[in-house]
């Protein structure tokens, strides 16, 4: 027999399916809802339904977005002959914030993980290499994760484009703003020595 | 809890919440163990690259009731090398692989721990011959899980094989070499280039760091390993790729 209403007990197994969210979390969120104004949950319920309805990936870069292209891809202004590989959209807001970046992105969709028999074929590396030669790219910076699959994917894309003359880039690595040398390790310090700068 | 301290291997790295990862670690003492590591993902984690796959590290955790959690790490030794050349990488993900695959109890075992850190620094300081090193490795690691490749006898007749002339055929699920005239023993018995009885049994016997092939050899003492491993290991499936699933 169900502890609650059905509608409840349906609204827990629901949220329990969301990342992060275990049986307790699910109750204490639907509970939430079932007191708060209805308005707030129809809220709710709308954003869902439209982000699924709505959104897609941009055909150009696989952002997401609601066109054909992403606003992005769409914005003139930008530097059409920068492309700035990441590994999920959420990574493009990041970047964006730092307001340090112009060029177009492309969204590769995770990362290679010879590790874990992640493949490139699992990847939207081949359609990066499609854009290069299409698009006239002359520089492809690439932002993956600095960890073991990120730069796994580096590796990968800079040799598939080696012979398309085009520029690869990866973001410098070192040690973090604001934090202590003393916690830092070997493998990040050696790294901001490698790429130390003259003042 | 028990709190515990051992050296150990990351094998695997796998996202976890908002900002951990539960790693998979061989280590010395205790085996394979799976732990949490909180926060590590945050750009100011104490962990920093400590615990990147390959490393070898000196790790303290506590035991949880199904997750180890881990509260210190230094490296000993980051294999860096390893992972920033893609032959080597791949050479080193299907060792761990293989690792994982034939770890299926709790018991630990330090010869192991000390193949694989071997292998890795194998990995590491050579230049070429990384297949030679991934194909020497799971031969000496199926022999310490006991599921050691029969290279001497056919696996059918019984037949020596020194001096056999003809082709040769391994047969995974029996678990070593069929003669030509046994070769209908098992539908996936597949044939060996000359030269490759030989080079198996070398790596078998001599220490991973001398393991050399000729490169026509080499993709063909993979398979053998691979498909060896693959029909015998206790926890077999983790050497499956995973379902492709693109992210939108």
């Amino acid at each position: 027999m169900a502890t609650y209403a059905r509608p409840v007990e349906r609204l827990i197994t629901e949220l329990s399916r969301l990342p992060s969210i275990g049986p307790k979390s699910a109750q204490r969120i639907a509970f939430h809802v079932v007191r708060g104004r209805p308005e707030e949950a129809y809220g709710l319920a709308e954003a869902l339904k439209e982000v699924k309805d709505r959104i897609r990936p941009c055909k150009r870069c696989f952002n997401l977005t609601e066109e054909e292209e992403c606003e992005i891809c769409r914005d003139s202004r930008r530097d059409a002959a920068v492309i700035c590989a990441v590994e999920d959209p959420y990574d493009i807001g990041s970047i964006e914030r730092t307001g340090e970046y112009r060029g177009l992105y492309h969204v590769l969709g995770g990362s290679l993980s010879p590790l874990d028999g992640i493949e490139p074929e699992d990847l939207r590396i081949a359609e990066l290499v499609e854009r290069v030669k299409g698009e006239g790219t002359e520089e492809i910076v690439v932002a993956t994760n600095p960890n073991t699959t990120g730069e796994a994917t580096a590796m990968y894309i800079a040799q598939e484009v080696q012979e398309l003359g085009v520029r690869v880039t990866v973001l410098a690595s070192g040690l973090p703003v604001g934090g202590d040398l003393e916690y830092a390790d070997e493998v990040t310090l050696g790294r901001a020595f490698a790429g130390r700068r003259q003042l | 809890m028990a709190l515990y301290k051992s050296k150990g291997i990351v094998l695997r790295s796998i996202r976890y919440g908002e900002a951990d990862r539960i790693l998979d670690l061989y280590t010395h003492d205790y085996g394979m163990v799976s732990a949490i590591a909180k926060g590590i993902r945050r750009t100011r984690s104490r962990f920093g690259a400590r615990l990147e796959p390959l490393s070898c590290v000196d790790v303290m955790a506590y035991s949880g009731r199904s997750l180890d959690t881990v509260t210190q790490a230094e490296v000993l030794r980051s294999f860096h090398g390893v992972r920033e050349h893609l032959g080597r990488l791949e050479a080193a993900g299907s060792m761990v692989r293989n690792v994982r695959a034939l770890s299926g109890g709790d018991e630990g075992d330090r010869r192991v721990f000390n193949l694989l850190y071997r292998s890795l620094e194998t990995l590491e300081e050579r230049g070429a011959g990384f297949k030679s090193v991934e194909a020497a490795f799971g031969l000496k690691l199926a022999t310490l899980a006991g599921y050691a490749p029969e290279l001497e006898a056919c696996m059918s007749c019984g037949a020596s094989l020194e001096g056999t002339e003809g082709l040769l055929y391994y047969a995974p699920v029996l678990g070593g070499i069929l003669c030509a005239d046994c070769r209908a023993e098992t539908a996936e018995a597949f044939p060996l280039p000359p030269g490759t009885l030989f080079g198996l049994r070398s790596l078998v016997s001599g220490p991973v760091k001398q393991a050399v092939l000729e490169e026509r050899l080499e993709e063909s003492a993979r398979r053998v390993v691979g498909a060896h491993i693959l029909a015998h290991a206790p926890a077999a499936t983790s050497l499956e790729p995973r379902p492709r699933v693109r992210p939108a």
